[in-house]
C-alpha cells in the first residue's frame, strides 16, 4: 500500500520535474543568438517565405512569448512541427523513439545476462585466470570506441561471411510488421509473423552487442566489487559455517545484495543508452531517436529538440523510478513512506 | 575435453573470418538499391527543395515539359505535347497529352495543371520563387480540356526549363483535395508524406530515415520502366555503404568527392565521371568591412590559394578550375575569362600594392589582421580546404583562423556580414545563369540569401537585374560576359572547384546518363525511367 502511494507521489513530482526540464530546455536552445529561419528555409528561399517561417514559429515575439506558446500546446499534447522535416514532431517521435527503445532493451537484456553472471565468476574466481580474462574483456568494452567496433562487426560478420546483416531494423525486401508498437520484435510477435520476427532479430543482434559492450563491461565490474564486498561479511562466512551449497550462499545470499549498487548503475545506463545510442545508429544504419536528436540539435530545429529533451527526461525519471521501486525489491529493510 | 572443443570452435570461426573472401553478391534483376547519406525531407513538390527529395519527386512526378536527355539547357514535351510561344515571350499555350492518369486513377488534363501550378504558389513554400518570379495566380488558365495557356507577368527566358524543375510538376487534384486540400501559406503536412503523379513510378512506402521504395507504374503512358522496384535507403556510414556496394547488397551509393578512393579501382564498381555537374565550391570574403574590403586584398587571397592540390588531393581530381559565379558548361559561361593562379609571389606583390608588407623581415605580414574562415560542421572537405588555405597563407605571412558552425548561427553571422571568409557552395535549380548571378552578385541578396560575400557594385547589380528578363539571348549573353569579367576583376570569391558529376554503381547498372539539372553530386539516384541492371 506504502508502495503505491509513494509511486504516485513520484509520478505527480513528475509534473514539475517536466516543466523544468521545458524550461531550462526552451532557454539553453534559445539562447544562441542565431536566427535559425534562413537555415530552416534553404539558402535560396525568398525573404518573403523566411519571414513566413519566422512569424509561424513566433520567432520575432520576446522569448517569454514564444515559451508561453510552446507550454500552451504541450498542454494539448502538440509538440509542434518541425521546421526541417516538415511532420509534426509527435509523428517523429513515435517513429524513431521505438526504434532506440528496441535497441536499448535487448542491449540492456545482453548486458544483464552476460554482465552479472561474469561479475559474479569473476569476484568468485578472484585473483585466478577467469577473473583476469574478465578484466580485460570489461576494460576492453569501456575502453574501446563503438565506431571501431561496429564497423569491425559489419567487416566479420556481415562483409565476410554475410551472418548478419549491415544495418537497418529489418530486411528492405520485407518492410516493417504490422505497427502496433513500432517495436519490430513485438509487433511481429503480437501478429504471429515469424519471417520478420527472424529478419527483425538478425538485425538488432550486432547493434545490440555494440551498444551492450560498454555497460555490460560496467555491470561485470560493478557486480564484481561489491560481490567482493559482500562475500566478506559475515552474514556470507555463518552461512558458509551452517553448510549450506556454495551455489546457494553465492545467488542467494550474496548476490542478492550486491545488486543494489548493479541495479543503480543499471536504471542510469538505460537512460544513458536511450538518449546516447548515435554512434551505433549511425554506424548501424538504426533509424532511431539518437541520429534525429543530433540533426535537430545542428539544425537548431527547436521544436524536434524540445520533443526529444522531454521526452528523454521523462524515460529517465521514470527508469530511476523503477530502480528505487526495485530496491525495496531486492532489499527488505528498503521501505518507502 | 571441452576445453580444447571451445578453443578448436574458436579457431575455426576466427578462420573463417580471416580468411574468407567477400561471400558471393546477391542479384536482384528488377530491383534497384541505392544507399545515400541522407533522405528526402519532403514528397511534396510544392515544398520540398533540397536534392534528396527532388531526386524522388523527378521520378514519380512529371511536368508539362523534360528536360533533353545530357542537356540542360533545352526541353522536350512531356505532359504536353507541344506548346507556342508569343512573340513577346509572354503567352505559353500548352497543348497536352491525352490517355495520361495519376496514380489514383484520375485524369490528367487542364484542370490538374492549373490546380498544380496554382497550388503551389498558393502554398508559398520555399521552391515557390521560381514560378512567383514570372507568374501569379491568374496567370494559369484552362483554354480547354487539353490546352492550357500560361500568361506571365514579366518575361523570363528560361520559363521553360523553370517548368523542368519539381516545383512546377502536376499532381492530382483529386488525391489532394481527399487529404486536405490546399492552404494558403502552409505546408501539405499530408502530401509530404504521400505522392500521386503520373510518372514512371508510385510511392509504395516510407519507413524514415530507412527506406523509401518506389514501385514501378503499371499503367505508365509510355512503356512502363524496366525496373519494377527502387529501394532508397538510408546509410549514414560511408565504410558501410562502400562494404554493402563491394557485396551486391546495393546496386548505386553516395561517396562524398573526400572519398573516392575508397571505390576507385575496385572489381565490379562502376565510376561515372565524364561530365560536369553544376555544383560549385568558393570561399566568400566579406567586401563590406575588414581587410578583404579592399579589393587588392580579395585579389592577393585569390592567388595565394593552391586550387590545383586541393582540386586533386581534397576533391580527388572530380573538379576543374572555373571562373564563377556560373559554372563551367552552363549557357552563358565565358571560355575567354582566366581563372586565378596560385601564385604566391603576386599575392606578395598585391598586399604590398594594398598597404601590407614585412618590414622586418620576420616572416609575417606587418599590421595585417587575423582573419577568420568558417565553414559548416561536420564539413570534412571544407575544413581540408580551410586547412590547405591557411597553410599557404601562412607562406607569404598571413595567419588565418578556422573556425566551424552549425547551419543556423553560420547564416545568422553571414546576414551581419560578421564573417571574415565563408566555405560554402552553389547548386542548381535550372541551367539559367540568373540562377547564378543574381543571388551570388545582386547586393538585394546579401548574405545568406547568396551574396555571402555582400558584394556590391552598381553596375553588377543593374546587370544581373536586367539580364534576368532579357529575352534577346544574343544582348543577354553579352551581359553575363560583362558580369563575370567585372567579377574576376573585383574578386568577391574564391573560385576553389566545380564538381564532376560521379555516379558509383555497380557495373551490371545500365542505361545511366547525366544531366547536371536532373541529378545534383550529392545524391545518387538521378532519373530512374532509362535505368536496367543486366549482367
Amino acid at each position: 500500500m506504502r508502495l503505491r502511494y509513494y509511486i504516485i507521489r513520484r509520478l505527480v513530482l513528475l509534473i514539475p520535474v517536466i516543466l523544468g526540464v521545458a524550461l531550462i530546455t526552451f532557454g539553453i536552445s534559445h539562447v544562441i543568438p542565431a536566427d535559425p529561419a534562413r537555415a530552416w528555409a534553404g539558402e535560396k528561399a525568398t525573404d518573403e517565405y523566411v519571414e513566413q517561417l519566422r512569424e509561424a514559429y513566433h520567432l520575432n515575439e520576446p522569448l517569454y512569448i514564444q515559451f508561453f506558446y510552446y507550454i500552451g500546446s504541450l498542454f494539448h499534447g502538440d509538440f509542434g512541427i518541425s521546421p526541417t522535416t516538415g511532420r509534426p514532431v509527435i509523428d517523429d517521435l513515435k517513429d524513431y523513439f521505438p526504434a532506440t527503445l528496441e535497441l536499448t532493451l535487448v542491449s540492456m537484456v545482453i548486458a544483464i545476462i552476460i554482465g552479472i553472471p561474469l561479475g559474479v565468476l569473476s569476484a568468485t574466481k578472484k585473483d585466478r585466470p577467469v577473473d583476469h580474462v574478465t578484466r580485460v574483456f570489461s576494460l576492453s568494452g569501456v575502453s574501446m570506441p563503438i565506431f571501431w567496433l561496429g564497423l569491425l562487426m559489419i567487416l566479420a560478420f556481415s562483409f565476410h561471411t554475410d551472418l548478419l546483416p549491415s544495418g537497418g531494423r529489418i530486411d528492405e525486401w520485407l518492410g516493417p510488421p504490422t505497427r502496433i508498437t513500432n517495436l519490430y520484435i513485438l509487433d511481429s510477435l503480437l501478429t504471429l509473423d515469424g519471417t520478420r520476427l527472424m529478419s527483425s532479430i538478425e538485425h538488432i543482434i550486432m547493434p545490440a552487442i555494440c551498444l551492450a559492450y560498454a555497460t555490460l563491461a560496467l555491470i561485470t565490474r560493478m557486480t564484481r566489487s561489491s560481490m567482493l564486498e559482500v562475500l566478506n561479511q559475515d552474514y556470507i562466512k555463518s552461512a558458509r559455517a551452517k553448510g549450506l551449497p556454495e551455489r546457494r550462499v553465492i545467488y542467494k545470499h550474496a548476490l542478492r545484495n550486491a545488486l543494489i549498487p548493479t541495479t543503480t548503475v543499471m536504471g542510469l545506463a538505460f537512460g544513458s543508452l536511450l538518449g546516447g545510442a548515435v554512434l551505433t545508429e549511425t554506424i548501424f544504419s538504426w533509424p532511431g531517436i539518437g541520429r534525429y536528436a543530433v540533426d535537430a540539435i545542428v539544425g537548431l530545429d527547436f521544436p524536434a529538440i524540445m520533443g526529444f529533451t522531454l521526452l528523454v527526461a521523462l524515460v529517465y525519471v521514470l527508469a530511476n523510478l523503477i530502480v528505487d521501486i526495485l530496491y525495496a525489491v531486492l532489499d527488505p529493510r528498503i521501505r518507502y513512506e | 575435453m571441452n576445453k580444447k572443443i571451445l578453443a578448436f570452435s574458436v579457431c575455426i570461426l576466427m578462420m573463417t573470418v580471416m580468411f574468407s573472401g567477400c561471400v558471393e553478391e546477391e542479384f536482384h534483376a528488377d530491383t534497384l538499391i541505392i544507399e545515400s547519406i541522407s533522405e528526402a525531407r519532403r514528397l511534396d513538390p510544392a515544398s520540398d527543395y533540397e536534392s534528396a527529395g527532388w531526386m524522388v519527386i523527378q521520378n514519380v512526378y512529371e511536368g508539362l515539359v523534360a528536360l533533353n536527355g545530357t542537356d540542360s539547357h533545352s526541353v522536350v514535351p512531356l505532359l504536353a505535347e507541344s506548346w507556342d510561344i508569343s512573340e513577346d515571350k509572354m503567352n505559353y499555350t500548352f497543348y497536352l497529352r491525352k490517355g495520361v492518369k495519376f496514380h489514383d486513377g484520375t485524369d490528367f488534363n487542364a484542370d490538374s495543371v492549373v490546380y498544380s501550378l496554382n497550388r503551389a504558389l498558393k502554398m508559398g513554400q520555399g521552391p515557390s520563387w521560381m514560378l512567383s518570379q514570372c507568374m501569379d495566380l491568374n496567370s494559369t488558365q484552362k483554354m480547354d480540356d487539353y490546352t492550357v495557356r500560361i500568361r506571365l507577368k514579366n518575361p523570363y527566358p528560361s520559363f521553360l526549363l523553370v517548368l523542368t524543375t519539381p516545383v512546377a510538376a502536376i499532381v492530382s487534384p483529386t488525391y489532394v483535395e481527399a487529404n486536405g486540400g490546399v492552404k494558403e501559406g502552409v505546408l501539405d503536412t499530408w502530401m509530404n508524406e504521400h505522392m500521386c503523379g503520373t510518372g514512371p513510378f508510385k510511392f509504395d512506402s516510407w519507413t524514415h530515415n530507412q527506406q523509401l521504395t518506389l514501385i514501378r507504374n503499371e499503367e505508365y503512358w509510355r512503356e512502363p520502366a524496366r525496373l519494377e522496384r527502387v529501394i532508397i535507403k538510408t546509410v549514414d556510414e560511408i565504410s558501410v555503404r562502400v562494404m554493402d556496394l563491394e557485396k551486391g547488397d546495393a546496386d548505386v551509393i553516395y561517396v562524398p568527392l573526400i572519398h573516392m578512393d575508397k571505390v576507385e579501382g575496385k572489381e565490379g564498381i562502376k565510376i561515372y565521371d565524364d561530365h560536369l555537374s553544376y555544383a560549385i565550391d568558393f570561399i566568400c570574403m566579406n567586401c563590406k568591412q575588414g581587410p578583404m574590403a579592399n579589393k587588392l586584398v580579395r585579389q592577393a587571397f585569390s592567388h595565394a590559394i593552391d586550387y590545383k592540390t586541393i582540386q586533386e588531393t581534397i576533391f580527388k581530381e572530380y573538379a576543374v578550375p572555373y571562373v564563377g559565379p556560373l559554372p563551367r558548361g552552363m549557357w552563358g559561361y565565358n571560355e575567354s575569362v582566366q581563372p586565378y593562379t596560385y601564385d604566391p609571389q603576386k599575392a606578395v606583390d598585391l598586399l604590398k600594392q594594398a598597404g601590407y608588407h614585412d618590414e622586418d623581415g620576420d616572416g609575417k605580414i606587418d599590421d595585417f589582421p587575423i582573419v577568420t574562415i568558417w565553414y559548416n560542421s561536420g564539413n570534412d572537405a571544407r575544413s581540408a580546404i580551410a586547412v590547405n588555405f591557411q597553410s599557404t597563407l601562412r607562406e607569404i605571412g598571413v595567419g588565418i583562423e578556422i573556425r566551424e558552425a552549425a547551419w543556423p548561427p553560420l547564416l545568422d553571422k553571414d546576414d551581419k556580414a560578421e564573417l571574415d571568409m565563408l566555405i560554402i557552395g552553389w547548386v542548381v535549380d535550372y541551367d539559367d545563369p540568373d540562377d547564378y548571378a543574381y543571388p551570388l552578385l545582386n547586393i538585394e541578396n546579401g548574405g545568406s540569401a547568396g551574396n555571402g560575400a555582400w558584394y556590391n557594385n552598381t553596375d553588377v547589380n543593374e546587370w544581373t537585374e536586367v539580364a534576368k528578363t532579357m529575352t534577346d539571348e544574343k544582348e543577354r549573353l553579352e551581359i553575363y560576359n560583362k558580369i563575370q569579367r567585372q567579377c574576376t576583376e573585383d574578386a568577391p570569391y574564391i573560385w576553389v572547384a566545380q564538381q564532376k558529376e560521379h555516379y558509383v554503381c555497380r557495373d551490371w547498372v545500365k542505361g545511366h546518363y547525366y544531366n547536371p539539372c536532373l541529378s545534383e553530386c550529392d545524391t545518387c539516384g538521378g532519373y530512374l525511367y532509362p535505368i536496367y541492371k543486366e549482367r
